[in-house]
Order: C-alpha cells, then structure tokens, then sequence
C-alpha cells in the first residue's frame, strides 16, 4: 500500500528522511518494501504554463503549434497530443531540461521552430500511459515549478494482516506519532451546511444477512458541478497510484487514503426506480450482470455480496462500482456511500471474482466499523468545500455503529518482566497514550481502554507488543533460558542417518523425491494401492501422497539414465498409509529404497551384497524368500525381504512392461525396506547427530542435450590410448568426455597395428548441438588423429 | 471381386493360431505391407467408379484400421505370454546369489537439503534440544484452529493448502491436509507432554503448499523450534535464536527483530540475520540492506498453549522457524529451489 511521505509529514511534525522514516517504520510497525521518488529532480524547470492559442500546423495533420505563457515568457511549442487546447494550463519542459527520456532542445518539427515540449504525465514520472498530454487544474498558477505541486516520496508499506488500522494516512501518522512521540492532526470536518434529508430520496434494505454489512450511510447530494479536481489532491492521489477522475470521485479516494474507508459515489439519477428509490444490500443470483467501471462486463455467480436497486447490481459492494450508475460529467445529483463489509465477504468477492482493488483490499483486511461514519463526514465536509454550489442532505444511516470499546486489566511490572527491555512505567505509560489506549492507572494494575479502531488488541500480551515494538525491540537484551529437559534422540531419526551415510559409503547417491505421484506414474506398479487423494492437486497432476518410494525412484532412474549407465540411488523417507485404527491420523511410516542399474544383468547380487553389507553392519540378519507374486517385479527375480520371521520390504528386477514403459533400456533392480519396524533392531546407529562440513559451491552444468558418437580408429600397437584421447577431448569445448570402450588386435587386424573404439560425448552449455556441429566437431578430430598419429578410420 | 468380408474371416483365422512374435510380424506384412493383400485392394479402388469407391472405400478402411488394432492387441498379449515365461527362463535364487559380489563402483553422495537438517539436528541437539517431526499429512485442526487460525481466518487464504480426501463424513475439525509448515506438529507434541513439561524440542520435517513457480516448489522443508517453561522473556527468545544462527551460519552473524504477525505467537517478529553472502556490508541478494529475512519467532500464543492443554497463567512459551532449502541454497550457492528435487545425477555428484 502506498504512502506519501509529503503527506504524512503534514499529519505529523517529524524530522526524518524518507529512508530515515521507512527504516524505523520497518522494525516497529510496517514493512517499507520500497521507496520512489515522485517526480526527480528535473521537475524543478517543468513549469506551469497557460496554452493561450492553438493552431493547425500548415505542414502536419496531427501536429498543433501553441502559444504558451509561462508567466512572463511566451513560447512557441509543436505539440501532438490530441488533447491540446486553447486555455488549458500543462506542465511544460523548456531547453534545457533533462527528462528521463532525454533533454529537451528547441528543434524544428515540420520546419516549424518548437521552445520546448508539453509533457504528458507519464514523461514527467507521475505514472499512467496515456499519450495525451496533462492538464493541469484550472487554479494552478502559472509559472510555478512543477516540483512544487507533485515532487513527493513514495513509501510501498507492506500492512500485516491484523492491523487493517494502517490502511490510511491517518493511521500510519498515529504510528509515525507515537514512534517520535510527537503529536499528530487528526482529518478536519468544517461545518456542513445541511439541505434536505436522504431518507426522502431513498429507502435502504437488507435482503441478506446483516452480518456481512452491519452499517450502511448514504447521503445525498445535488447541485453538483462535476470537474476536476484541484491539483493539491491530485498530487495526493497520483503519489499513492491513483488516477484523478473528477472532483466527486478524487474526494471519495482522497478519503479512503486518508481514513482508510472506501466510499462510492453512485449518479442518483442512474439509479433505477421512480420518486423515493430503493438501495438494497443483497446477495447476487448466478446470471445477473454488471458491467463495472473497468468497462468489464461480468456474469456473477450466486452469492455475490452486491449493493441493487429495484432491478438489477449496480455495485459488487466493496469492490468495484457499475458503469451505469458510475459518476460522469454530466452528473448533477450523487448518492454518496459509506459503509461497513466485512472482511469474510469481501474476499469471498475477490476470490471467486478474481478482482482486487484499492477498495476491496481495505475491506479484505478488515477494517474498524465505526470509520465508515467518519469517513462520511469528512467525504461531506470536503464536497462542501470544493464544491460550494452543493447541497448536502443529512446522512441516512442504516444499521449498528454502536461499537462498546474493549477495556483490559493488565499487571504493567509483568508486561515488562515479560518483555525484558529497559523501560520505565511512565514511558510505557506514554507510549500507549500515544497509540489511543486510555490507561487508568491503579497502582499495581492498570485498565487500559482500547481504542475502537485497535480490534486486534484483546490480551496483555497484545499490550506488551504495542510498548516493546515502539520502545524499540533492538533493546531486548539476549539471555539464554535455563530451561532442560531429559533429551529426547529419536531412535528412529538416528537410525535413518545411520542408514543414510552406511549406503552413501557404499557408492549410494541420496535423492530426494516429491512426496505427491501422479497417478499414471503409480499405476505401472500394480503393488502400490493409494491410499489418498489430493482433492485439489496443481494442474501439473501429482496427486497421490505416495504409497512407496518406488515409483518415484525407479522414475529418477529412468530421467538420469539418459545421462548415465551406472546408477546407484536411496532414498530415505516417509510413505502415507491409511491407519487401521480409527482414531489415528494415519501412519506415516520411514522407508529406505534402494536402486542399482548397470546395464550388466546380474545386478541383483549387487543389490543384496549392499543390503548384506549393511545388514551385516546393523548387526541384523535378514530372509529372501523368492515370489511371483509382486506383480512390479520380475516373476523370476523378486522376493519378499523378512525379519524374524515378519515381512519387511520386498526387492525385485522392476517388471519390463514398467521398464519399457518408462523408456528404460536396462535391467534395474530395486528394493524397499520398511525403516520404522526395523529400527528398533539396528545396532549400528551412533547415539549422535552428526553432519557432513560440507563447503561445496555448486557449479552449473549444460541442461542441453548430450549427443554420443562412437569412433574406430586402426594406429600402430606403441601408440598410447590416453594420449589419442586427451588428443580428442582438446579438439573443441563441446566435447565433454572421451571413453575408451574397445582395445582390439588380432584377427582381422593388420599385424603391428590395434583397432581402438572411442565413445565421444558432445554436449554445449548454452544450446541443443546441431548435426552440422557434431559433424564439424567429429571431422576436426579425424583430421587430427590422422595428421598426429596417422590413424585410419575403421 | 472384392471379397472384404472373406479378407477378413481369413485374417482373424490367420490371427488365432499365431503364438510367436516372429509369425505375428510376417502375418502383418503379408496383409498390410507393401505388396500386403489389403494394401493391394486399397490401392486398385482408385480403378473404380465413383459409386462403387464410395462403397468399397470406407469398408477398406476400415478393415485396415480393424486389422492393426487385432495385431496391437494380439503383440501386447504375446508380450505378456512373453513375460510370464521369464518366471522359469530367466530365473534367479536369490538365496543362492553371492553376496560377495561387488558392485561396479560408483560414489555415493549425501543430498545437500539431507546434509542441512543433520546440521539442524546436531546444532540443536547440542543446544539440548528433543528433535521430532510429527506427521505430514495433517488435521485441519492441529494446522490451522489450534494455532489460533479459525476457519475464514485470512492466513487460510495464504497457505494454499493441499486437501486430502478422507473417505467418510469428516467435519473441518478432522479434514486431513499436507501440513503447511512445522508449526502444525506444536498443539499435539504438547498436548503428549503437558504433563512432562518443560518443553525444548526441534521439528525437522516436510511441508506443503500449492505454490508452484520459479521460485516456489509445492514441497519443502522446515524446521520450527519450541521452548515452554515458567517465566520464559523476549530476552531468552532473542538469545536463542541469536545463539542458532551463529551455530547454523558462522559466529560473526548478527539478528534483528521486525515487529511482526502470526496468529500463533504473541509478540511475532520477522527476524532478519546478517547477509552471509557480504557480511552485512549490502549486496543484491539483501537488496542493499545487510539484512536477510531468514525466521518468524514470536511467543506462543495463550490460546496455542491453552489447547496444549498448558496453563498460559503459569507457563510462557516461544517458538521460531525458517525454512531449510533457502538456508541450503544459500551454503552451497544453487542458484534454483528445483535443482533440490530434480535429482539430477550432475547435481548429485557435486556434493
């Protein structure tokens, strides 16, 4: 949410910078994510100038030549916008200036000499992207520089959750106050001349539930001249990333970035309904449409929170008001809104309707109920004063504005036991009158009344955090607690770092897997029944909390193996099994699995001497006892994996209709051992936790494909094998490895000479190599290999 | 002189008595090859009239579309006959295998983020600390309500929760979820230990959420600490954490405490440390500050220790947390949260 520092300061007499104030408001109250500067420096020879004639070029249909007056110069300027006019006041850069898209110099357009440039307001950093030019309020006077009028600082505060308090000026400048303990200038409200009463024009009906809107203020207001708006509240609005519409529609943004309460101005006479009409709070029905002021046309569904007249919504209440019934030049009557939504409906309204605006994250945040009445008074006051012809009816209001103010008995030596800093009761005092909370002051315990506006605070321990924040939390002296307990090791967590650095040493590599499979990877194992649902799983489908860890590690074999032959990988984890006891959550128990591939095809006495090595080291003795019945396994290479007599994993050649499946050329074996039972029996584990001092840096590697080509050379028997394939390998950098596979003499083979086979793998770090680089890459290094150790290619 | 429906008879009888791939092969060949019966009848329609075309064409084809689907079938259920059959041809006892047979060698490699939490494990343990981590698939109620988070609570709205179906009627207070963060496991580790209190423990452990971007995976890893105990400050808070991160990060790091929110604690903060990557001096990673955002710590909320079971009259309590991958990432310099769960043996190797 946006502040501007300008305006702040006027709410607030304080003595720091921009940076300054974002940095303590940071640790004390709002995150500042950031800090800009509303229009640099170069607004200081922008100026103010009156366009007092305007021209046809001779030359050019879209160009104007202006006479513009900056107070005691003309200029003669070309200008483009379409906008332009005779008596309008515009920002102008004259030579000299330096803007952000370059300096300005008198320059011939057409063969028509132009002194200088009318901005728009996005070339002069005060936002929007329009090419028209900017017009300036008609009071503004000429020849001011433009720095006067918008330079401003922008701070982007990040509100937390509960403090829907700071979604205004006002009540950032409280904090900013109670940070500096200096006073702060609460919004004014004139005298309002009241004509009429509203109750004469409209009727307010609740057609749902009160609790989703408990207070709803209208007021009417005629004998409106709309225009625009003057340029001190423009500025205002532009620093916090609003555009000015028209005077009745800045005066309602003003107000909410004053106050924090959102208003709506609805066009009376838009209104559907004859004499004294009807505004009704109601729930949208699915197929009524809105087309809102975005120019949006939208279908609701049911149960949208909209404000309807006697026929149709003419706003999605909080959010975003009708185009039908929105405020326009012509308007001369305005039903002026000020109500209270609460947060719940509101963000049902933006979720389902995916819409968020200045409005609506109010509401969603939550605000004080009793600010919509203030917001009004001030919305009024100010009509009244930028619009004297109006006539102001008296406020109807509809609905509980009562709000009983909560009252807390606190022990004030506790609060500061508690929070430990050096502060004494009278500064503590004074810190929470500075925030509204009245303290009665009793002498061992104080009550402390809550501002109306501070619904968050309910606890002492809220209190506590209202004089510790703004007392400052870097004075929190560091004291380490005396607390101990009789330490708790799990055994289980011992066992699975045991188990992790045994297979790790055993020439194991740990993965780790996500935890959710998608369906089609769990249905090629016909073993692993899910035992859950995801209900709302992401587009990209994994939806099963896993049953077993070989899905999804069979399904890392398959990826790596486009990189590499000879895999060995474990994975220590947790599986979801549904529980049989009802009244458990259900059971999460820690598996390891193994998985061993080489291409070779008797892996499966490798992948048992590893489980016999650790077993061994375990001090545990597990039985095989061969099956056909896992259905993911090799009928003839699977087996059941016991401990005393009771199962506890299964290993298996992973069935070929799985392999194939999954694009696997290779025999793969696996195994899965349940860790939860078995640790009770490991003997291995160390009664510490013990981490590896690891100071890696991870270097990137080519995600690009990685092309193989084999090459057979004939060279004479002395030649050195490593040296040809060094001698390959310096040929070009897209070369990443040079594997001798073959060493042959003998039969076939002239006398004196060997046939070597080479394996080169090309790959680049930025691209997929193309064939015509391969090929250039494989001739260079035949041209070498022929020149430096006069080879024959086979 | 088209006998389609004859074609097709001696197809399907031709289809029966094969039980050998090889024979399969041929049979598709010598109907639909180059020189294929059909493929000789399809190509002598274009001879026809147009009436007779218009016929004959569509039957053709679909013939032809018959016949492929037939030997697809008919490939898949020798292919299973196939595989069957490797229960007796190539069977192996795997009681009768060596176990001394080596492996063709490969070096194994401990996974960074696996590496992380043992650091996390023993810094704590070494601190005195229980470790414990509670389960993932989760209870609406122990995630979220007992953490002070009623149902429409906005933080609902910011954790994009992971539902899991649960067969049978189960009301909010049962719906089951992947937890969100570590914090879940607090209401029920106290309710287990209200009785044996004080309380010192660390939750090492996986959580969920719907988030899926360039910098977000749906799965990642947390570790959340919880201190319980009679007349427990803001000053035991701080020096705890403080004390961890010289621990996990280097002695020279220092913390700052940001006044904060989270339904759970009570005073909350957002606990900056000093950047690792330039020593607090201001780089792009702290964006200039010194300062990275690494926990949330805050003291435990009344209403979290009521439904603990734990009088907050008596005891306080305070708990912080911070997620494990940054604090990885940020050790080994990896660039992508992704990289982490890719699995990718290139990346494996390295540590």
């Amino acid at each position: 949410m946006k502040f501007s520092y300008n305006w702040l300061k006027q709410l607030v007499d304080f003595n720091a910078t921009s940076q300054a104030l974002a940095d303590e408001l940071s640790l004390k109250s709002v995150e500042v994510e950031g800090i800009e500067e509303m229009g640099g420096t170069y607004m200081d020879t922008v100026i103010v100038g009156e366009v007092t004639s305007c021209e046809q070029h001779p030359d050019a249909d879209r160009l104007k030549v202006c006479r513009v007056d900056t107070g005691g110069a003309m200029h003669q300027i070309v200008c483009g916008s379409p906008n332009v006019r005779a008596g309008i006041k515009v920002p102008v850069a004259l030579p000299g200036t330096k803007l952000p898209n370059g300096e300005i110099k008198v320059s011939k357009l057409r063969g028509i000499e132009s002194q200088g440039m009318i901005c728009g307001a996005d070339e002069i950093g005060l936002g929007g992207e329009t090419h028209d030019i900017m017009t300036l309020p008609e009071g503004t006077q000429v020849g001011m520089k433009l720095s006067t009028l918008y330079h401003d600082y922008v701070l982007d505060g990040a509100i937390l959750p509960n403090r829907g308090d700071l979604q205004s000026h006002t009540g950032l400048a409280r904090e900013i106050a109670a940070i500096y303990n200096k006073e702060y200038t609460e919004a004014v409200v004139g005298e309002i001349q009241e004509e009429g009463s509203t109750h004469d024009y409209v009727d307010i009906e609740w057609r749902h539930d009160f609790m989703a809107c408990p207070l709803y203020q209208a007021c009417i207001v005629t004998n409106i001249q709309v225009q625009s708006s003057p340029a001190w509240m423009q500025a205002r609005l532009m620093a916090c990333g609003i555009r000015p519409i028209n005077n009745i529609v800045d005066i309602t943004n003003l107000v909410m970035l004053e106050m924090g309460n959102p208003l709506h101005a609805f066009d009376y006479s838009k209104v559907g309904g004859e004499g004294r009409k009807t505004i009704a709070i109601s729930l949208s029905k699915k197929g009524e449409n809105i087309t809102t002021l975005d120019g949006v046309s939208r279908e609701l569904p049911d149960g949208i929170l909209v404000i309807s007249d006697l026929k149709h919504p003419i706003a999605i209440a909080g959010v975003i008001g009708g185009k039908d019934t929105g405020v326009s030049d012509s308007t001369t009557q305005i039903l002026l809104e000020a109500a209270h939504f609460t947060s719940p409906i509101i963000r049902h309204s933006q979720r389902t309707l995916g819409i968020t605006t200045e409005s609506s994250v109010r509401f969603a945040k939550g605000l004080p109920i009793g600010l919509a009445t203030a917001a009004m008074e001030r919305a009024r006051s100010l009509i009244s004063q930028i619009c004297p012809e109006a006539e102001i009816a008296t406020v109807e209001i509809k609905g509980d504005q009562d709000q009983n103010p909560v009252s807390l008995r606190v022990n004030p030596q506790q609060i500061l036991d508690f929070l430990a800093q050096d502060i004494t009761l009278t500064r503590m005092e004074q810190i929470l009158l500075s925030l509204g909370f009245i303290v009665i002051n009793d002498g061992t315990t104080w009550l402390i009344q809550v501002p109306i506006w501070r619904n968050d605070v309910t606890i002492w321990q809220d209190i506590a955090e209202e004089v510790g924040r703004i007392y400052g939390f870097d004075t929190v002296p560091e004291v380490l607690p005396e607390t101990t307990t009789i330490q708790d090791k799990p055994k289980i967590m011992l066992a699975e770092q045991a188990v992790r650095r045994h297979f790790v040493s055993a020439g194991y590599s740990e993965i780790f897997t996500y935890s959710l499979l998608k369906p089609e990877l769990i249905s090629l194992f016909p073993d692993y029944q899910a035992s859950f649902n995801i209900t709302n799983p992401l587009p990209e489908g994994n939806s099963i909390p896993r049953p077993s860890l070989i899905p999804g590690l069979v399904h890392t074999v398959a990826l790596n193996l486009k990189k590499e032959k000879v895999l060995a990988l474990f994975d220590v984890s947790k599986v979801y099994m549904k529980s049989m006891d009802p009244s458990q959550v259900d059971t999460e128990p820690r598996r390891l699995a193994l998985a061993y591939t080489s291409g070779t095809d008797t892996e499966w006495g490798e992948i048992k001497h590893s489980l016999d090595l650790w077993t061994r080291d375990a001090g545990i003795i597990l039985q095989y006892e061969a099956t056909d019945t896992i259905a993911s396994g090799h009928p003839g290479r699977s087996a059941r994996i016991l401990y005393n007599s009771q199962e506890v994993g299964q290993t298996y050649e992973v069935h070929p209709s799985i392999l194939s499946a999954l694009d696997i050329k290779q025999r793969v074996w696996v195994a899965e051992i349940d860790l939860s039972y078995l640790a009770l029996f490991l003997q291995n584990s160390t009664p510490e936790f013990v981490d590896n001092e690891s100071n890696v840096v991870y270097k990137e590697f080519s995600r690009y494909e990685i092309s193989r080509r084999d090459l057979a050379i004939l060279v004479l028997e002395d030649r050195d094998s490593n040296q040809i394939a060094l001698s390959i390998s310096s040929v070009s950098d897209i070369v990443t490895s040079v594997e001798l596979f073959d060493d042959y003499r003998g039969e076939g083979i002239e006398k004196g000479k060997k046939s070597l086979g080479f394996r080169i793998t090309l790959q680049a770090q930025d691209h997929t190599l193309t064939d015509a680089e391969i090929k250039e890459a494989l001739d260079s290094i035949i041209k070498k290999l022929t020149i430096d150790f006069s080879a024959e290619i086979r | 002189m088209y006998p389609l429906p004859d074609l097709r008879t001696q197809f399907m009888q031709d289809l029966s008595v094969i039980s050998d791939a090889k024979v399969l092969e041929e049979l598709e060949v010598s109907y639909l090859g180059r020189k294929g019966r059909l493929t000789l009848i399809l190509k002598s329609l274009s001879d026809l009239r147009l009436e007779e075309k218009k016929v004959l064409g569509p039957q053709a084809n679909q013939l032809r579309d018959d016949m492929r689907a037939q030997l697809e079938e008919k490939r898949k259920a020798l292919q299973t006959e196939e595989w069957k059959k490797l229960a007796q041809y190539e069977k192996q006892d795997i009681n009768a295998l060596s176990s001394l047979r080596q492996m063709t060698t490969t070096e194994g490699h401990l996974h960074p983020l696996s590496n992380f939490i043992l650091k996390v494990c023993r810094v704590f343990s070494d601190l005195g600390y229980d470790i414990a981590d509670g389960s993932e698939i989760e209870t609406d109620f122990y995630n979220f309500t007992a953490l002070n988070i009623p149902a429409d609570h906005p933080t609902r709205d910011d954790h994009d929760t992971f539902y899991v179906e649960k067969v049978g009627g189960a009301s909010l207070k049962d719906q089951l979820l992947m937890r969100t963060q570590t914090s879940a496991y607090q209401v029920r580790y106290m309710q287990d230990h209200k009785e044996k209190l004080p309380i010192k423990v660390i939750f090492p452990g996986k959580t969920y959420r719907r988030d899926d971007d360039a910098t977000h995976f749906p799965m990642f890893h947390q570790f959340e600490g919880l201190v319980v105990d009679k007349g427990l400050t803001l000053a035991n808070l701080k020096a705890t954490v403080h004390l961890a991160m010289q621990k996990l990060l280097g002695d020279d790091v220092n913390i700052r405490f940001r006044s904060s929110y989270f339904p759970f604690t009570e005073p909350s903060f957002e606990v900056d440390v000093t950047c690792v990557i330039c020593t607090g001096k201001g780089c792009r990673v702290c964006k200039q500050t010194g300062w990275l955002e690494l926990l949330g710590a805050g003291m435990v909320h009344p209403n979290v220790l009521k439904f603990g079971g734990i009088d907050p009259d008596v005891y306080t309590g305070f708990a912080f947390g911070t997620g494990i991958e940054r604090l990885a990432m940020m050790k080994h310099a990896i660039p992508n949260i992704r990289y982490l769960y890719e699995n990718d043996i290139r990346f494996l190797k390295q540590f």
